[in-house]
């Protein structure tokens, strides 16, 4: 039932009418659509249809005209973005998006805070080490993603989203170390100055650099870690946050492995860039020889239950550091990059598994 | 096959010697070859072949030779940082402002540090710059930013399910354009927030650590805001409308200092903004509407508080920047105003949504004065709040709008 041109003559010769102009309301433009909540309510998946799921290969305009509104002449432009959508697209963008959403917590009501009692003198400390480490490194999360954002165009604007929600994530977690570390009658102690590898994330100036770096190596790392939180943990709060950040991190790190995956399938040719990249990457970032004493000695004490049982402290903190290789490993194969094995840093290849038989 | 050609490149230093012993007691040579490049001494890896090492068990070994802590410094367990500190849970859980205790709570009007450092932690000397622009806590501060911050986590929602979308009904087709066309408008004002915020957020130095977590959760508004009005826009037959005039957003994009953009954001466009949305909840048109946009001004209401606290704050710590801010304002003013005047489809759009249909569109003009009108004195009020008596120096093109 389109608008009856007749209604707006008529309109026009009112008596005291302003100017009309109502182009806007005439203008055929993309069809009308009716999105449909599914099971999981009204998702941004449900809403790409036709040409409004359409992120298109090349984002063409610099302005803020969101993907599927008719487009203005003349309009100013609001930012460079990046126009290849291989550079920074991933297909699971807006599942992650929705997740993110779905799965929010809140530091200061979601972790029985309760439950933390005093700890001998060098767990407390060695917790809040560790605490100190992750408070100061987790917002580099936060900070790289938002770097990037104006430069994402609306047309992709499912990657933008994302990345909200990274930071939002990362600020939660900057958060609730922070809280950990000032609850139970220590304090912050040494921050690591571990900017030899975070630097080179801020440093990248390639999204898909930016990505690997953070998304795929340093975050699946923290990944790892945190899903072995449970032996770092003394106590049910921590349990809970490292459960907690687990879950969030996992969304991260899916991004970037899906993205990675996306640029080897749409850009083969940059596989030796991507490779370039990690090198200098796994060089800077944890070698074992080059490792963080402060945080390395907390989690052998954490880990071991006592300074006075480091040797089973250190057993854990070895096969978490090759889970982490092992998994980070897994992740290259899962994004396309199963080559990387035979190039990979020394002392992260030593770590690795044999690879499966096929 | 690919990697067959790569481990043989791999594994190409080990001595012949060496990797006959491995390749006869099945270890693989691409470990051999790691741990050499690792700087493990070749007699350490006969020396393990020759005790019968399992692979694993060499390993073992090895990585305990190279990373292996022997005794504990515990050097950063006695770095001069306050210690005694017991936050407990208040009312609220633990909040954000429950730990600012002690020395954790000085908050300095200069931060001294480019480090990622956190305030109260201490870091050793020579740490490298992590490139952040602003030092100045009366540039981003507001008293109110971690309530505002813990207050936005508690109200999360997801327009996935906590809109009732079921209860969408069709409009008559000048109002659901009308509505998209709102939509439209709506979205690209959220997508130049996420765009400027995203800059922003960056340059602000750790000490203020509760100001990059409260921009966080603005940044996560503005994007669920875009998502849901797009979803809104899609799902009752109709469409998005046509793109924007959008002068609006250029003093965003221009923004050269926080405090402007915050001026500009915060407090001006803002203040425009959540009138939209108090209209959009008023209209009645059905359940999931209304849910929308009072939930979305309930969001905005935190970043307006902000950026009026902030104002105060900025103005009161740095008098002096008063006239300056007000330029800023002047500037926003100006392209809103431009806005208004060029952009027949918003409000056209407006009208029609005022006066409850196309037919209706010349009472929703004299609607959309008094609209207009009292969004100018919502904001003059704002800013008012912020301690700027503004009342006389808005933009006359704006200004004009201020009578019925
Ligand atoms: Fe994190
Ligand atoms: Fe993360």
């Amino acid at each position: 039932m389109a608008i009856d041109p007749a209604v707006i003559e008529t309109l026009r010769k009112q008596p005291d009418m302003p100017e009309l102009d109502l182009s806007w309301l005439t203008t055929e433009g993309p069809p009308a659509v009716n999105a449909k909540p599914g099971r999981h309510g009204l998702t941004l998946d449900d809403i790409n249809i036709g040409v409004y799921g359409d992120a298109p290969e090349v984002a063409r305009h610099g302005t803020t005209r969101v993907r599927g509104s008719i487009a203005r002449p003349g309009v100013i432009r609001t930012g460079y973005y990046v126009p290849e959508k291989s550079d920074i697209w991933a297909d699971n963008a807006t599942l992650i998006y929705e997740e993110a959403l779905q799965r929010q917590w809140s530091s200061a009501t979601d972790i029985p805070w309760e439950s933390i009692e005093p700890l001998p003198d060098e767990v407390e400390e060695a917790i809040c080490q560790i605490c100190t480490f992750l408070t100061e490194v987790e917002f580099i999360a936060g900070d790289a993603p938002g770097q990037w954002l104006k430069q994402i165009s609306p047309d992709h604007f499912e990657v933008a989203l994302y990345l909200v929600t990274q930071v939002m994530d990362e600020a939660r977690h900057l958060d609730v170390f922070r809280k950990r570390a000032l609850a139970n009658g220590c304090g912050l102690l040494e921050a690591t100055g571990a900017t030899r590898g975070l630097r080179n994330i801020l440093d990248a100036k390639d999204f898909t650099e930016m990505s690997a770096l953070m998304h795929v190596l340093a975050e699946g790392f923290v990944q790892t870690m945190f899903r072995t939180g449970e032996f770092i943990a003394q106590n049910e709060a921590e349990k809970m946050i490292f459960r907690l950040c687990a879950q969030d991190e996992s969304r991260h790190v899916g991004f970037g492995v899906m993205h990675l995956r996306y640029v080897l399938q749409h850009a083969p040719e940059r596989r030796e860039e991507i490779h370039h990249y990690l090198d200098r990457a796994e060089q800077l970032f944890g070698h074992p020889s080059d490792a963080n004493s402060g945080l390395q000695e907390a989690l052998l004490i954490t880990m071991g239950g006592g300074k006075d049982n480091i040797d089973k402290g250190a057993e854990m903190a070895l096969a978490l550091t090759k889970k982490q290789a092992n998994e980070y490993m897994h992740r290259l194969e899962v994004a396309g990059l199963a080559d990387r094995r035979y190039r990979m840093n020394p002392g992260f290849m030593m770590l690795l598994d044999p690879p499966k038989k096929r | 096959m690919a990697d067959t050609t790569a481990e043989e490149r791999a594994t190409a230093s080990i001595s012949d010697e060496l990797r006959r012993k491995a390749e006869s007691r099945d270890w693989p040579l691409p470990v051999v070859a790691a741990a050499l490049q690792a700087g493990v001494d070749e007699a350490l890896i006969h020396e393990a072949l020759d005790a019968g090492l399992t692979p694993a068990e060499a390993r073992q070994v090895i990585l305990k030779r190279l990373s292996g802590v022997e005794k504990l410094s515990m050097k950063w367990a006695r770095v001069d940082t306050e210690r005694g500190i017991r936050a407990r849970p208040g009312k609220k859980g633990l909040t954000i402002d429950d730990i600012n205790v002690g020395s954790y709570a000085d908050v300095p009007d200069v931060w001294p540090d480019q480090t990622m450092r956190p305030r109260g932690s201490y870091v050793k000397p020579g740490t490298v710059s992590m490139g952040y622009t602003i030092y100045a806590k009366a540039e981003v501060w507001a008293d109110n930013v971690g309530s505002l911050y813990e207050e936005a986590i508690q109200r999360r929602w997801a327009p996935a399910t906590d809109i009732p979308w079921e209860t969408i009904a069709p409009l008559s087709e000048d109002r659901e354009r009308a509505m998209g066309q709102l939509c439209t408008a709506l979205c690209e004002y959220n997508y130049m927030v996420i765009l400027a915020l995203g800059k922003w957020i960056r340059e602000v130095s750790f000490g203020y650590h509760e100001v990059k977590l409260y921009l966080s959760t603005v940044l996560f508004d503005a994007a669920r805001h875009f998502e849901a009005f797009r979803k809104r826009a899609l799902c009752n037959g109709g469409r998005l409308g046509v793109q924007g005039v959008g002068w609006q957003l250029a003093p965003i994009r221009d923004a050269l200092c926080y405090s402007e953009m915050a001026a500009l954001v915060f407090v001006l466009n803002d203040s425009f903004v959540q009138s939209l949305y108090q209209l959009g909840g008023a209209l009645g048109h059905n359940e999931a509407e209304a849910r929308l946009f009072t939930l979305a001004a309930q969001d905005k209401a935190r970043h307006l508080s902000y950026g009026v606290e902030h104002m105060r704050y900025l103005l009161e710590h740095q008098p002096e920047r008063r006239e300056e801010v007000r330029r800023y304002l002047q500037k926003g003013e100006e392209y809103l105003a431009k806005d208004f005047a060029d952009d027949p489809s918003s409000r056209e759009a407006l009208a029609i949504l005022l006066g409850g249909g196309l037919e209706h569109i010349g009472e929703g003009f004299q609607k959309l004065k008094t609209f207009r009108a009292r969004q100018i004195q919502s904001y003059l009020d704002r800013v008012e709040a912020a301690g700027l008596d503004h009342r006389g120096t808005i933009w006359p093109a704006l200004a004009a709008h201020q009578s019925v």
